[in-house]
């Protein structure tokens, strides 16, 4: 239960701070696959780094559409904890993946957009790119739930604490 | 590698031979069971992103291809309750549909995802390991149809549920330093 607390404490302090890459590594997934975001004014860029860790097809050598797919709905979640002030991860309910071009062994950038806002679903489009922002690797859209019951509970039960 | 239609043939088998082991509507296209185990592991084993997950081949019969994850700490995705991050999921259902179409198909083809769908229908119990179910329910001339399926203890019980489409290209297309490489014991 210590770790649910400093993992509260960092999205609350990010929230002051506006340093999300704190949280970042406290998801051991995303720090594992080297998740980076940059944020221009109100536009924040994800990354990820060019690591041949991430690579699927030997031949050509390109990306893996799950690196590709993991790493975008690690972006749109991340996304939804900036912009809505969230204090918990939202729960994925579906992806759906357009692999549009090769990704090559380049870094992988993307960019999240909220697409319409619900009171417990929130559907998000995702585009990935490399060289280009108009020639996208990927396009996907997802739909996240808002708020759990239980979490909330138990998030009031680690303040309270 | 556009000139290979020549006399001698790559594979070590004849093109289109029926074979017994295979009923249903892919019957008699298939490579022998032993050579797709073969020819998955080895498909496996080359992909880092794979290797980086861990993800396995658990089994492989006539129409199902199974594929193992057992849980690591950076598969985590929300450090409150431990589950496992969506992203770990996507890579094994991309993986076990990309794999299902390797082994059903007539001869050694590499066929990039067109798209992939995935639900996310209930959350994942933390720790325990996860098996992917995936076939390819209809090849055409140019695209594979494949669907899939995740889950930890019941196979009726899944926590992901997958569609993928995924494109043909030629055989031919396969450098054959790659081919050897995956028909090597």
């Amino acid at each position: 239960m210590v770790y649910n607390k400093s993992f509260l404490m960092a999205i609350e302090l990010a929230h002051q701070d506006l340093d999300y890459q704190a949280v970042i590594k406290h998801i051991p997934y995303m720090e594992a696959l080297g998740v980076e975001l940059r944020t221009f004014g109100r536009e924040v860029i994800f990354e990820l780094p060019k690591e041949s860790k991430h690579l699927g097809n030997p031949i050509l050598p390109a990306l893996h559409g799950g690196a590709i797919g993991g790493f975008m709905e690690a972006s749109a979640s991340l996304y939804l904890l900036m912009k809505l002030r969230l204090m918990y991860l939202p729960k994925i309910v579906d992806i759906s993946i357009d692999y549009l071009r090769v990704g090559r062994l380049l870094p992988l950038y993307a960019d999240c957009q909220v697409v319409r806002q619900g009171t417990r679903v929130v559907n998000v489009f995702i585009k990935s790119w490399q060289e280009r922002r108009d020639m996208p690797v990927a396009t996907a859209r997802t739909h996240f739930l808002l708020m759990d019951k239980e979490l909330e509970a138990d998030q009031t039960d680690l303040k309270s604490q | 590698m556009s000139k290979s239609k020549s006399s001698k043939s790559k594979t070590p088998f004849k093109r289109g031979r029926p074979s017994q082991e295979n009923s249903g509507q892919l019957a008699g296209r298939m490579l022998p069971l032993a050579l797709r185990q073969t020819i998955v592991k080895r498909f496996l084993m080359s992909l880092e992103h794979v290797q980086f997950l861990g993800i396995e081949l658990h089994t492989l019969d006539e129409t199902w291809v199974t594929l193992e994850v057992k849980h690591f700490k950076h598969h985590v995705g929300n450090p409150a309750t431990g589950v496992v991050h969506g992203g770990v999921l996507t890579t094994l259902l991309d993986t076990a549909c990309g794999v299902s179409v390797i082994s059903s198909l007539p001869e050694i083809e590499i066929c990039p995802t067109l798209d992939l769908r995935v639900d996310y229908v209930k959350a994942a119990e933390p720790e325990l390991t996860i098996f992917a179910d995936a076939c390819s329910y209809r090849i055409s001339r140019n695209i594979v149809f494949t669907r899939a399926f995740a889950y930890q203890t019941d196979r009726k019980d899944p926590v992901a549920h997958a569609v993928a489409a995924f494109m043909r290209i030629s055989p031919d297309a396969v450098p054959s330093e790659y081919r050897d490489y995956l028909l090597k014991c």
